[in-house]
């Protein structure tokens, strides 16, 4: 045995002052735009200036104070790159949490309200994983030994012959799967002590960091259980871990200059678990998660660069394990309908929707798996509400802008100021800066209207009561409510003429005596004769389009005819050469020039 | 002498602006913050590279708008292109094949280099050596080819 203090340090021990390793994978990286293609994820934020060169990684890894150490290259091997949130296990008593476990059999827990997912467990949870861990051991023997009992039965129904071949064979496999087995448990065992004797080292090296106790402490809890996961190490069971605590067992195993047999180094992961002290992952781990994640997305961070949804994937991979449910198309209406819900605009660049706090802790954003497929279904939704909203816009009515301008007018001109002075006064007002009257019409507007408040008011009254009697009665009639005046009324300059106190009385006056809105008989012959007109256009539309067709139909008939007439006497024009070359025959020119 | 244009006597532009004025007021902020940034600890070309980012974001933008999602009418992108919101001659190129992603026109400009050949942020990651971080000088790309 060599002495403990060859053996790497489980951890870093700058990392020992991070009291909670790595917590939540959202990193606040402000400056994610989607379509910046050139201009990839790496690029920083506008603002900051010193961060042009700075981060060449792909993915913007927390930096921790680790980030300076020389680091193992974790990222490279294919374990991590494929390793994946696989099941997890809810905690009884402790609700939100639960317990993850990786696909290569390492385990944190996770926190489904604050999202928060941590390979160390917390104090308060450690019972539960406790026990669930227990429960799970209690299974895994059960299955061994039905799966012994099994083999079992088969060997004795082998014949004897093949027993007796096999046996040595069993024998000496069972004798090397022993030896293996002792090996490890003994290698077990003295990692543990190395661990053991590194975590104290590194806590006396670092005993003035803050969250020396804690240290201690996580070493001290380790102390009994130690015992306890090599003499269970020895069984070879399965699940021989003592605690739930992640450690990096392997790439230990690897530093310390392969030791441990081919046979072991295989296992499987769950196999190597054990007590490497409270080892805390670090950057590394981070990275590599982050760079399978991009893997999964496969996205390069210039495409994407939505880096900071990461997290959220993350999430995701388990949150739809344990609840197994929305399927594809059910996803997309969620993720739709959170859309709608949030009020986006869809007219909002993708970054926006990013920085959007509210989206990303939305449950609904999780449902999807990646970023990509979430891009998808945002611009399809984009295109789809742009065009609703531009066919509702065509349908509604078109607000006049002389309308509030009016209005604005009647309560703000007085015949004391000139228009520039008027315009300077108001200049701030959103009325005086609507785009879409322009000025040359607001002052025009505002001129004619100071002219006529200097005129006498029987002058003005009259004006109105013009105007009133103008209208036709289907707009204005006895029902009109004195707030529902028709908009012809309103963005006329007759109507503000007067103030609005002596206003009211001659409109409801007006209003009264009007006969009561046109009745449906009134309103359908209206409609009647409006369908009359349409009806004829119609017919004489089709008429000229039978005509055309004719028209059509006899050039063809006579291009037909002209062309079998063209046949016709081009064959009798082959008739009478024939007819000619026939009577000739082959006796000859005297012949012919006898019978001429 | 002819009129003098201001604000309030221009035209008003198409119908729709209204829902992407606050996009580009965004864009304009961060463009005249880009401008204003102090040139302290960089490098000589390196003071126009978020300017560059910028107008190439906000030309896509607009690109993606009109061509991509169908959002704004054509009166309002030929309005924002004569306006200079989006660069017409980048969009050209957007539109052809293995030019989808360029990220700026100086980029392509072989007559502009030593060896005639196009800016380094062209070369696709593939042909780069492994690890090899590319930046640009022109305007400060990482590498906008198209299979990137």
């Amino acid at each position: 045995m060599e002495s403990p203090n060859k053996r790497l340090k489980p951890s870093p021990p700058e990392n020992m002052a991070k009291e909670d390793d790595f917590v939540p994978l959202n990193f606040d990286d402000e400056d994610n735009t989607t379509e910046q293609y050139g201009y990839g994820a790496t690029s920083p934020s506008p603002g900051s200036a010193t961060g042009q060169g700075m981060s060449n990684s792909p993915f913007n890894a927390p930096r921790g104070p680790q980030a300076t150490q020389p680091r193992r290259d974790h990222r490279n091997d294919p374990r991590h790159a494929k390793d994946r949130p696989k099941s997890a296990h809810p905690l009884p008593g402790h609700e939100p949490w639960v317990l993850v476990k990786t696909k290569y059999g390492r385990y944190f827990v996770h926190n489904k309200d604050t999202r928060e997912s941590l390979w160390r467990t917390p104090a308060h949870l450690k019972d539960a994983v406790r026990e669930h861990e227990q429960g799970q051991t209690l299974e895994a023997e059960k299955l061994e030994n039905a799966k012994w009992a099994e083999e079992q039965l088969k060997a004795m129904r082998q014949p004897e012959k093949a027993v007796a071949g096999r046996e040595d064979e069993g024998r000496n496999a069972q004798d090397s799967h022993n030896r293996a087995r002792r090996r490890r448990s003994e290698s077990l065992q003295r990692e543990d002590e190395e661990a053991l004797m590194a975590e104290m080292a590194a806590e006396a090296e670092h005993a003035e960091e803050k969250d020396a106790k804690d240290a201690v402490k996580g070493v001290e809890g380790l102390q009994p259980k130690t015992v306890e996961g090599g003499a269970e190490a020895g069984y070879g069971s399965d699940s021989s871990y003592g605690e739930v605590e992640v450690t990096d067992s392997e790439f230990e195993d690897d530093d310390e200059g392969g030791k441990e047999t081919a046979a072991t180094a295989h296992m499987d992961g769950a196999d190597q678990k054990h007590e490497g002290g409270p080892v805390e992952f670090g950057e590394d781990d981070i990275a590599w998660q982050l760079a399978a994640m991009e893997e999964d997305q496969d996205l390069g961070p210039n495409q994407d660069g939505g880096d900071d949804d990461d997290a959220a994937d993350y999430e995701e991979e388990y949150d739809e394990a344990d609840e197994d449910g929305a399927s594809d198309e059910e996803a997309v209406l969620l993720f739709r309908e959170m859309l709608d819900e949030h009020k986006i605009s869809p007219f909002a660049p993708w970054d926006k929707l990013l920085n959007n706090e509210d989206i990303l802790y939305d449950d609904r954003y999780t449902l999807l798996p990646n970023t990509r497929t979430r891009k998808a279904v945002w611009e399809e939704w984009v295109k789809e509400t742009a065009a609703r909203l531009k066919e509702e816009r065509a349908k509604a009515e078109q607000l006049d802008p002389r309308i509030p301008y009016l209005a604005f007018l009647a309560e703000k001109a007085t015949p004391k100021l000139y228009w520039p002075e008027f315009k300077r006064k108001y200049r701030k007002e959103a009325v005086m800066n609507e785009r879409k009257l322009g000025d040359k019409e607001r002052e025009k507007l505002y001129r004619d209207h100071i002219a006529r408040l200097k005129l006498p008011e029987s002058a003005r009254k009259a004006d109105l009561v013009n105007l009133l009697s103008s209208l036709p009665p289907r707009t204005l009639n006895r029902d009109t409510g004195l707030d529902v005046l028709p908009n012809q009324l309103l963005s006329h300059l007759h109507f503000i003429s007067l103030p609005a106190a002596a206003r009211v009385p001659i409109i409801s006056k007006h209003i009264s005596s009007l006969p009561p809105a046109p009745t449906n008989a009134e309103a359908g012959e209206i409609d009647a004769e409006a369908e009359k007109k349409r009806d004829d256009e119609r017919k004489r539309r089709e008429k000229a389009l039978a005509e055309r067709e004719k028209k059509v139909e006899e050039d063809r008939r006579k291009a037909e005819k002209e062309g079998r007439w063209a046949k016709r006497e081009a064959r009798e024009a082959e008739r009478e050469v024939r007819e000619a070359t026939l009577g000739v025959g082959n006796r000859g020119l005297r012949e012919q020039l006898r019978s001429g | 002498m002819p009129a003098v244009r201001t604000a309030k006597n221009r035209k008003p532009p198409p119908d729709g602006f209204e829902d992407i004025e606050d996009t580009l007021l965004e864009f304009q902020n961060k463009l005249k913050d880009a401008e204003n940034a102090s040139h302290e600890g960089k490098k000589k070309h390196e003071m126009l590279w978020p300017v560059f980012r910028i107008t190439h974001q906000r030309s896509r933008y607009i690109y993606d708008l009109y061509y991509e999602k169908e959002a704004i009418s054509k009166q309002l992108y030929e309005w924002l292109l004569k306006n200079g919101y989006a660069d017409a001659n980048l969009i050209a190129k957007w539109k052809k094949q293995g030019y989808e992603k360029l990220c700026c026109l100086r980029c392509i400009q072989t007559k502009e280099t030593n060896f005639n050949s196009t800016c380094i942020c062209r070369v696709p990651r593939e042909q780069l050596k492994e690890d090899q971080e590319i930046q640009c000088v022109s305007c400060g790309c990482r590498g906008c080819a198209s299979n990137d």
